[in-house]
């Protein structure tokens, strides 16, 4: 009897790490996420103490918030057109073709995803400016036009910036649906007696719809929350969005604006919250599973022909897209005066008067940088630790228990990171600074707790999958040698997972390390963000030291992913 | 009339040669084999049939008519080919109806043509009353036979199966044994069939060709390939085989660890490998060949699998299942030979290894 009573008491116990944990985690996102949501809806419609939608017909009436409504509708959802338009072929020709150097061709599109989104609006403010763009004065005297042909401070411009910085995250889910489809499919097609293209037609898009619609949803929503493009292209043509129009209205600092840019985080909020549903709850079950009964090579699509001429086109894309905005920043790093070229030659000579390292220097000399780099450092390691600490235990939760629960955290974390930053922030601002007894504003963890409900998905879905390939029975051999599940998590599964946990906290360190949205809203003297700063000297102060700043940013990512690479043997890139 | 000739076939993945110098002609109606381990080209061969691999050189043609060569590739979707795929590859998209109607639709056919002939074959393959149902809502032997079905409904000449029934249970894939032949017969096709299974082999096959690490061992009907297997690779992969060295000796083979000999009038001399199947010797307390000490004996039903240890080296011996009663371990037996198979020895220990 009594020893059956002692089984008892030990199975609860057993199951006890597992709910506290569990409640822990919970508790953390309640708080921090699910409270301040909700918090912003309830103070949205109760702005003047009792039920109103006071704020809402102020907010609405006022026509430069409506355009700004239409603007982000129409930026965000032609983005996600051109964005899928242009990731679909790719992935297609990257994935399923002989083009030449498909390799370094996906490295390169799947690293821009790891970029700033502001270093492209950096660049093409330079390269498409309406008067002095280079781009723009290169075109009008190649094609003798009698004016400049582009203006990038237009709703086209913010169309064409954002479509060129998110399209990587439709090509990213495309290409990973691609892999796992059994090419055996479309073989099956093909000696029914369908052309290829009918293949593509009636079997393979059809399989891929599923993966293309949560593509597109992910553009749209990530273009229509993106505050960094907006700000630096369309403020100086008075082209505004949402975001643009609440960061504003918090600025502004008085209760109105906050009740004002509320009521406007709201409509972001039930958009991006609206799509994640559909992505995830509709499309999502859709999801055609095959999993091929042996590994077989992909069928590679022979381009015959148009292997040269495609391989081509692929690159000019590549030189638009990735090459020349990057130049131009790093480049711009290294003028004194951006009305002139860089180098220019007079009567033979070199002249380098233009060539300056002086905002390098000043980079790396003046304090308020660097304080701000070592803020974002600590920041970002802090965060993706913790984050990837979540995470283990998280995916440890989700794939080896049937802990009853266990899913709410994971919902509460997808819903975190489908929301958008700004909301996110301004929710966290309108809850945390004293009102409800916890007052973290102006402090580093106001920041880290926005960036680990922001980015913590990244490096969950990473350690998750990593999980899934891992047999339970090797944790089950160490359970059944007597050791607790916490043992064995730290001795069986954290080594099998340790190259996904890598690179887990990197997804989330990147992000966090160059943060502008939340970083913008939630900043203090102390706590001053490299995103921050970048952002202040491309806006208010010099160009150039902006410039230099993104290209230091630059090289970080391509740093990071070849150590990523080395610490991880191969296994992981960005 | 379907007649597959396949000239000088060899196939090479980068610097990794998968299949060398594959000749052979399948005759109209034959059911053939491609029978090996994993890896050993069989299913390469069968795709550069199918068109989804072009060989490196050498030519196919199906009826007289060149499909692959160095001048000509018919791609797969011109070739009018059945094939039945190792994972199904049933569209998760479309119902069975769907599924099995595609080929038609391809074709162009009018509707109601097209559903007179998807009801026909679905009711073939068993599968009528499945006709709207998705198939994940279909077990794997269902799909598998959505997959047949989908092979046979443009009335083929010829019918590929990719290991078709590797992923069914025991006895499934047992009764589609039969069915598949059943259906070969029917319609009178040519099938070309690749499989890792010696037994599916044996079952169906008018032809076996046996393939190991790209090369053809042996072809010949599954009883030539079982008696009559031209090499110790052939002998081990198809069916069980023990493998005794020995030295031919005046009439007789002196089977070196077993300090015992056979009768032997054979040509070859020396060095030789002895093989004997473990069903083609029966135990006695009286008489035979050779004598042991039994080591031990499984039960199994139909059959009593025993190993006997002569000398030291133990020689499995498929037994009748009552034999499990009359003996007990440890006990002196017999052995009766009733027919065995000489190899020459080259000196390795590797039965796996290949004529070139």
């Amino acid at each position: 009897m009594a020893k059956a009573t002692a089984a008892v008491r030990e199975k609860r116990f057993y199951l006890d790490v597992k709910w506290i944990i569990i409640l822990a985690i919970v508790a953390f996102l309640v708080v921090f996420e699910v409270f301040p949501m909700l918090y912003l809806v309830y103070r949205a419609f109760m702005s003047e103490g009792s039920f109103s939608l006071e704020a809402f017909r102020r907010v609405y009436t006022y026509p430069i918030n409506w355009s700004a409504l239409k603007n982000t509708l129409i930026t965000g959802g032609l983005s996600m057109i051109f964005g899928v338009m242009i990731a679909f072929p790719l992935a297609w020709l990257v994935g399923r073709t002989n083009l030449y150097g498909k390799k370094f061709f996906r490295t390169l599109f799947v690293m821009t995803y790891m970029v700033p989104p502001y270093v492209g609006a950096m660049a093409w403010l330079r390269l498409l400016n309406p008067s002095v763009g280079n781009l723009n004065v290169f075109l009008k005297n190649l094609f003798n036009l009698a004016e400049n042909p582009f203006n990038i401070y237009s709703v086209g411009g913010l169309v064409w910036v954002l479509t060129s910085f998110y399209y990587p995250y439709a090509f990213i889910t495309i290409s990973r649906a691609m892999e796992k489809m059994d090419p055996s499919l479309e073989e099956a097609s093909k000696i029914s007696g369908a052309s290829p293209l009918k293949t593509v037609m009636t079997v393979t898009l059809p399989m891929m719809a599923p993966s293309l619609v949560a593509a597109a949803l992910l553009v749209f929503v990530s273009a229509a929350s993106c505050y960094g493009i907006p700000s630096i292209i369309g403020a100086p043509g008075q082209v505004h969005t949402v975001t643009t129009r609440i960061i504003e209205f918090v600025n502004i600092g008085s209760q109105e604006g906050l009740t004002d840019a509320t009521t406007l985080a709201v409509f972001l909020m039930v958009v991006a919250n609206l799509v994640l549903y559909v992505s995830t709850f509709v499309v999502g079950k859709k999801q055609y599973i095959t999993v091929s009964g042996k590994s077989t090579r992909p069928n590679i699509v022979d381009l015959g022909k148009w292997r040269l001429p495609v391989t081509l086109l692929v690159v000019l894309f590549a030189i638009i897209v990735v090459v020349i905005p990057f130049a131009t920043v790093a480049l711009t790093s290294f003028t004194v005066n951006m009305g002139k070229p860089l180098l220019s030659f007079e009567n033979g000579k070199l002249i380098t008067d233009n060539f300056t390292l002086k905002f390098w220097e000043r980079i790396a000399t003046r304090k308020a940088i660097l304080s701000s780099a070592k803020n974002s450092l600590v920041f970002a390691v802090l965060a993706a630790t913790i984050g990837i600490l979540i995470s283990c235990v998280m995916s440890y939760l989700l794939q080896r228990t049937n802990v009853r629960g266990k899913s709410i955290p994971d919902f509460l974390i997808t819903v975190g990171s489908g929301t958008p930053s700004v909301v996110i922030a301004l929710a966290l601002i309108m809850t945390m600074s004293g009102r409800f007894g916890i007052n973290i504003y102006n402090t580093m963890w106001i920041m880290i707790i926005a960036y680990l409900i922001k980015y913590l998905l990244m490096g969950m879905r990473t350690v998750v999958s990593a999980m899934s390939q891992i047999h339970p029975s090797l944790e089950e051999a160490s359970l059944i040698s007597g050791g607790s599940w916490l043992r064995s998590f730290k001795d069986v599964t954290i080594p099998l997972i340790a190259p996904s946990v890598v690179a887990g906290w990197f997804l989330i360190f990147m992000p966090c390390f160059y943060e502008l949205t939340m970083s913008t809203l939630l900043y203090s003297t102390d706590t001053k963000t490299l995103g921050y700063e970048l952002f202040t000297y491309q806006t208010y102060h010099s160009q150039q030291t902006a410039a230099a700043l993104a290209t230091a940013i630059l090289v970080l990512v391509v740093l990071a992913n070849w150590l990523l690479n080395k610490l991880t043997k191969g296994e992981f890139s960005i | 009339m379907s007649t597959i000739t396949i000239k000088n076939v060899t196939k090479a993945f980068g610097d990794v040669v998968v299949l060398k110098e594959f000749d052979q002609v399948f005759q109209d109606k034959e059911f053939i084999t491609l029978l090996g381990p994993s890896g050993c080209g069989k299913t390469t061969m069968l795709r550069m049939i199918a068109g989804f691999e072009k060989p490196t050189s050498g030519e196919i043609s199906i009826d007289g008519k060149v499909v692959s060569s160095e001048k000509t590739f018919v791609p797969p979707e011109r070739r009018d080919i059945g094939m039945v795929f190792q994972s199904y590859a049933v569209w998760p998209h479309m119902t069975v109806f769907d599924n099995v109607a595609y080929p038609l639709k391809i074709k162009k056919l009018d509707k109601a043509t097209i559903k007179q002939k998807v009801e026909w074959i679905l009711d073939a393959v068993h599968l009528s009353q499945y006709a709207n149902r998705m198939p994940n809502q279909l077990s794997g032997g269902q799909q598998q036979r959505v997959a047949l079905g989908r092979a046979l409904v443009a009335e083929p000449k010829l019918l590929l199966l990719d290991e078709p029934l590797s992923n069914l249970d025991a006895k499934l894939r047992e009764s589609m044994r039969f069915e598949i032949k059943e259906i070969q017969k029917n319609f009178g096709i040519t099938v070309v069939y690749v499989t890792h299974d010696q037994t599916e082999a044996m079952a169906m096959s008018d032809r076996v060709i046996v393939i190991n690490r790209g090369i053809i061992q042996q072809v010949g009907s599954p009883l030539e390939i079982y008696r009559h297997p031209a090499n110790q690779f052939v002998a081990d992969f198809v069916g069980k085989i023990n493998f005794i060295k020995g030295q031919v000796k005046d009439g007789r083979v002196e089977l070196t660890g077993l300090g015992q000999s056979l009768a032997y009038d054979g040509p070859l001399t020396g060095q030789v490998v002895v093989a004997i199947r473990p069903e083609n010797i029966r135990l006695s307390l009286e008489k035979g060949e050779l004598h042991g000490k039994i080591h031990s004996m499984f039960y199994l039903g139909d059959v009593n699998d025993c190993r006997i240890d002569i000398n030291g080296e133990q020689v499995r011996v498929i037994a009748d299942s009552h034999s499990y009663d009359a003996l007990y371990g440890n006990e002196d037996v017999f052995l009766q030979v009733r027919e065995f198979l000489v190899y020459e020895d080259d000196g390795s220990d590797d039965h796996t290894k290949i004529v070139t």
